[in-house]
């Protein structure tokens, strides 16, 4: 009978790359050759222009941060000193500050529990920070708080006082937010009916305007476009946008793209306004193609797929005006990607890791903000979970 | 037995009998669990301390990446996640039979990820470990074939997982904070309990990588890894579960360095130290690589517990008098003898050595090693 070892010393085995050989013999060209191609195999995965650093959640090696499971960034935004302001989701919702002249994260408190809050944090021009969270089931939170919190020790842990609003529909939450500077209104979508909403800032009074889709299949991200009319996404990558000027809400004569044949898993994953051309960059859930909204003439481009994987899970655009966004499924690896419209090149990057403050590979993101001098803000979505800040090369 | 180094080659199970002085291939892993080595795949390449006997008469497996395909020199999952052939398709669980030879196949468990390091709850009936690359802690119950993913614990992998004697798992993230899964609660605790580390460092990188559980079952004595960059201090610690609610670690200090070695300081030389095991002399062998003499290479060191005293009993020398260059982890046999796997070197082997102490009684399967 054959025995495995029998079989083994008759097997033709693969040939190693690397010759065995005494360690005081040079190595042949050839396994040079090798060698510097595995130098450059081993970094060219990551993100190697710019610079990308971490920051816990929590001033490092004085506080603890944010812990684990209860961390993960979803909301991000950026007020008028250039503080970006975040919101995290999981087991307890966390509100959280990062301001660059410090540099470093505080963390306001937590605010909810088994929470959500997605693209729910806007900022007014006033400093006051809207926060809405959704929950699986019931209803979530719209709370609001002024940013002139200030460190006065800057050791001392101090939040600030969080406001109750009421919320749009009794028992539901908040599925994202928008803010427009201009009319200085909040709007919305409820977490469950994806009931579109709007809140003036002031009066704090919010009017329900109705639902975005009739399936209750829709995005949980709006824009603000220059026009003041405010753009989403609904079921099989159609789009929606509501005219305050008319209070209609109107379904868009668009869809966005996707592989042929894709189109029914299709959404908007998130957008970002170009506010110097007014268009509007997103991507879709199904197949992760980026695309641009002109709102003068509703147009949609098709600008490719950054990398192989599906959705583009957070989208900014950067003082340079090229867009920068995360690519990848979650559960995968994230690719931070850019594309610039001046020579209509769509780059990927790579996975973000970060040297400082710590090393660390980051997988998993759902948000982005532009920071006031150019840096790109990225919110790591893990059980694990820290703000990331992306320096672009400069030129 | 590894086969990282070449495209193309899978892990095999390799199996000693002391008294017939034999080494034998009993099983070609990747094959039995249908993955092919030649399968166009990046290969399931190695069983890395993931390897544990049961008292059920089988040894329970969990397979690994980081061997390129066929034809190709070099892998990293990060550079082939989304490639759908070059991609690893994901670790499996498996148990051997050690009496049939015959293989259960759990399934693959978690697309693109290899097992780092595992532990038996034997009581419990599951599996615990910690995925490659993204460092997710899993649990995987024998009982309903269940794989969970617990989520993310650090960035570069701790190389073990150990039990207390409830069974309770830990292992540390990149800080050395102990993580620990409760086996009550079903979930993972960070404990304010970390692995000491020297006063030049600020406490990254300060991994686990050989654990080994005192022979009163009460403490674990670990050390260090060295991860690829020599400059990490290389510290022996006890920790003591049950001292307290979270357990106490204690410093017992560099894990071999005499005073010809010069002072303990960042270097860039080699301090690997592995092969963790408890002889019958109730004493704790390990294997640490000295670089201040020569032969520089891996030595066998003992140290008695109680007073910390360390003795160097010597290099450890193949018949054709090569060093061992690393020494990855250490087992007994049922009548005292101990065991280190080397790798690194070609070709890998196996180093015994026989303290003069036997054993004054027989060992079960949970004696000889409840973790990778």
């Amino acid at each position: 009978m054959m025995t495995l070892e029998d079989d083994l010393s008759n097997k033709k085995w693969p040939k190693p790359p690397f010759e065995i050989r005494p360690p005081s013999a040079e190595p042949s060209e050839r396994e040079r050759m090798l060698s510097d191609a595995v130098s450059e195999y081993d970094r060219s995965a990551y993100v190697r222009e710019g610079r990308v650093v971490l920051r816990h959640l929590g001033w490092k090696g004085v506080v603890k941060p944010i812990p684990p499971g209860e961390s993960a960034i979803t909301s991000l935004a950026r007020d008028p000193r250039g503080r970006i302001l975040g919101a995290t989701s999981g087991s307890r919702t966390h509100a959280f500050i990062y301001d660059p002249e410090v540099d470093r994260v505080v963390d306001l408190g937590a605010v909810d529990e088994d929470s959500t809050a997605k693209n729910s944090v806007v900022v007014t021009d006033d400093g006051v920070v809207y926060l809405g969270t959704r929950k699986s089931a019931g209803p979530g939170k719209l709370l609001s708080f002024k940013t002139d919190y200030r460190e006065t020790l800057s050791w001392e842990p101090s939040s600030p006082k969080f406001k109750a609003m009421d919320l749009p529909k009794r028992n539901e939450g908040i599925a994202c937010l928008s803010y427009d500077r201009n009319r200085r209104c909040v709007y919305g979508i409820t977490s469950h009916s994806g009931t579109f909403f709007m809140m003036d800032a002031k009066s704090h009074s919010p009017k329900l305007v109705g639902q975005v889709d009739e399936l209750g299949d829709f995005s949980d991200c709006l824009v603000v476009g220059c026009n003041g009319r405010v753009y989403g996404g609904k079921r099989w990558g159609k789009m929606y946008e509501f005219n305050p000027e008319t209070g209609d809400l109107a379904q868009l004569d668009l869809e966005i793209p996707s592989i042929a044949g894709r189109q029914l898993y299709n959404r908007v994953d998130s957008m970002a306004l170009d506010e110097p051309t007014g268009k509007l960059y997103g991507g879709g859930t199904a197949d992760g193609v980026l695309f641009c909204l002109d709102t003068t003439n509703l147009r949609i481009t098709s600008l490719g797929k950054p990398t192989p994987q599906a959705r583009v899970r957070a989208i900014a655009v950067g003082k340079d005006h090229r867009v920068y966004g995360i690519s990848g499924r979650r559960g995968g690896t994230a690719h931070l990607f850019r594309y610039d419209p001046c020579v209509g090149e769509l780059h990927d990057l790579g996975i973000p890791v970060a040297y400082s403050d710590q090393y660390w590979h980051g997988y998993e993101f759902d948000s982005m903000a532009t920071g006031k001098d150019g840096e790109i803000y990225m919110g790591e979505s893990d059980r694990i979970s820290h703000l990331f800040i992306y320096y672009p090369p400069i030129g | 037995m590894c086969g990282e180094m070449t495209g193309g080659l899978g892990v095999y199970l390799v199996s000693y009998d002391p008294v017939a002085d034999r080494v034998r291939y009993v099983l070609d892993v990747a094959e039995a669990l249908g993955e092919s080595p030649d399968n166009g795949h990046a290969t399931h390449s190695k069983i890395h301390y993931c390897l544990v006997p049961s008292d059920d008469g089988g040894l329970y497996g969990a397979t690994h990446c980081t061997g390129a395909p066929v034809g190709d020199f070099v892998w990293r999952p990060w550079n082939s996640w989304d490639d759908p052939i070059r991609m690893f398709t994901g670790f499996h669980i498996f148990r051997y039979d050690l009496e049939t030879g015959g293989v259960e196949d759990f399934g693959s468990m978690a697309p693109n990820e290899g097992s780092r390091a595992m532990a038996l709850c034997e009581k419990h009936r599951k599996l615990v470990g910690i995925t490659y690359p993204r460092d997710h802690f899993y649990t995987f119950d024998l009982k309903s074939n269940e794989y969970r993913d617990l989520g993310r614990i650090g960035d570069i992998n701790s190389q073990s997982v150990f039990l207390d004697r409830d069974e309770n798992a830990y292992t540390v993230d990149d800080y050395g904070s102990l993580v620990k899964y409760d086996q009550a609660s079903d979930r993972l605790m960070h404990l304010d309990v970390r692995l000491p580390y020297a006063d030049y460092r600020e406490g990254s990188f300060n991994l686990m990588y050989d654990s080994v559980p005192s022979t009163d079952g009460e403490s674990i004595y670990g050390v260090h890894w060295n991860v690829d960059i020599r400059l990490l201090d290389n510290r022996l610690f006890r920790y003591d579960p049950f001292d307290g609610p979270e357990g106490k670690i204690h410093d017992l200090g560099w894990a071999y360095r005499p005073e010809e070695a010069g002072p303990a300081s960042a270097d860039f030389q080699n301090h690997h130290t592995g092969g963790l095991v408890f002889g019958p002399d109730g004493h704790l062998y390990f294997a640490t690589y000295v670089h201040w003499k020569e032969p520089k290479g891996m030595y066998l060191i003992r140290m008695n517990t109680e007073t910390l005293e360390r003795e160097e009993l010597g290099p450890i020398l193949d018949s054709n008098r090569v060093m061992a260059e690393y020494v990855a982890k250490a087992t007994i046999d049922f009548q005292g003898g101990l065991y280190f796997a080397t790798c690194a070197s070609r070709p890998t082997g196996i180093f015994a050595y026989r303290p003069e102490a036997g054993l004054g009684r027989g060992l079960s399967f949970a004696d000889v090693r409840r973790w990778g």
